[in-house]
């Protein structure tokens, strides 16, 4: 079939693919796009930010909208240093110690915090302090600390505080 | 293509491969681009669709048939339960189908404004990349080459992604 000879000039812009038959994913219309995100967990929507430039700005630009309206992960404490994030589909995520850091979630942001500060909520009840935010590259505090170590400690995205 | 009856009033479509299909106008009214185009009269009897290929267009003819045929949730309230079951199961079937045809299926879905259509195959993406890596996304999807990260952006997504999957 002449498929492509028969397409009209206006019809091959929108076709933009070097290897021709379908036009790029990264060129999908955004507010698809969108739809498409919204429907991701926390750690897809991680994943969905790091395919291209385009869905990179996509997920940056909508990450609030996103976090805003997604079930708060739940978080637990390995009995060793580390903790686990679980997210509404009762999906568990452990996260990979690089050097002194861990990452985690604040506020259904991501963040990375020193593990002798984790180490101090497990065993000393005291608040978070200083953790860097690595999503968006913005720098955030973590407030309040869990009622006791060793419990599970829920992030409101509303409240934006531990529950 | 052509429908069994034969009162209805016809539409006819051409894809950008110049195949017609003649469907039933109830069919044509699940798009609501085409819709519109009807109730402003300026729909001639050939809709010329430039941008969908026939490939697509049989497809998405496929789905507004099903859907046009089974029972609107807002026509009754307690509408059979079988239907319903009987609708999502041929979404179900609809969708399997190879990511470059899914990404056609839903550019035709958006440019017709046909809601539900855009709605399925949106869902069958999300379900596709998730508890993938983005290099995973990247090797199932068309990425276009100009758009991949720098090496700084490569570099700082990796670090977000350092989660193992449990």
């Amino acid at each position: 079939m002449a498929k492509t000879r028969s397409m009209t000039r206006e019809q091959k812009r929108l076709k933009t693919s070097e290897e021709g038959g379908s036009a790029s994913w990264s060129d999908l219309f955004g507010d698809l796009l969108i739809i498409v995100m919204m429907r991701l967990g926390l750690v897809d929507f991680v994943s969905f930010s790091g395919v291209c430039k385009r869905w990179r700005s996509i997920a940056h630009s909508q990450w609030k909208t996103f976090m805003g309206c997604k079930v708060p992960m739940c978080m637990s404490f390995f009995n060793s240093r580390g903790f686990w994030l679980e997210d509404f589909a009762g999906r568990r995520f452990k996260t990979i110690r690089r050097h002194e850091y861990e990452l985690g979630v604040n506020s259904m942001e991501l963040f990375r915090v020193r593990i002798s500060q984790l180490e101090a909520v497990r065993t000393r009840n005291s608040p978070f302090v200083g953790g860097r935010k690595l999503f968006n590259n913005k720098y955030t505090c973590i407030a309040n600390s869990p009622g006791h170590y060793n419990r599970e400690i829920v992030m409101s995205p509303v409240k934006r505080l531990w529950v | 293509m052509s429908t069994s009856s034969s009162s209805s009033k016809k539409i006819v479509l051409k894809s950008a491969d110049n195949e017609t299909f003649e469907i039933d106008e109830i069919v044509a009214l699940e798009s609501q681009a085409i819709k519109n185009m009807i109730e402003d009269e300026c729909a001639d009897n050939v809709i010329p669709l430039g941008n969908i290929d026939s490939k697509t267009l049989s497809k998405i003819i496929e789905y507004c048939k099903k859907h046009a045929e089974s029972p609107k949730k807002d026509d009754n309230a307690d509408i059979d339960e079988k239907a319903v079951e009987d609708l999502k199961s041929f979404d179900a079937e609809f969708a399997k189908v190879d990511m470059p045809l899914i990404q056609d299926i839903l550019m035709a879905a958006n440019f017709l404004n046909i809601d539900n259509l855009i709605g399925l195959m949106c869902r069958t993406i999300a379900d596709r990349i998730k508890g993938k890596t983005p290099e995973e996304i990247r090797k199932i999807l068309n990425i276009n080459k100009n758009d991949l990260l720098s090496p700084e952006q490569e570099a700082k997504a990796r670090e977000e992604n350092s989660w193992a999957f449990d």
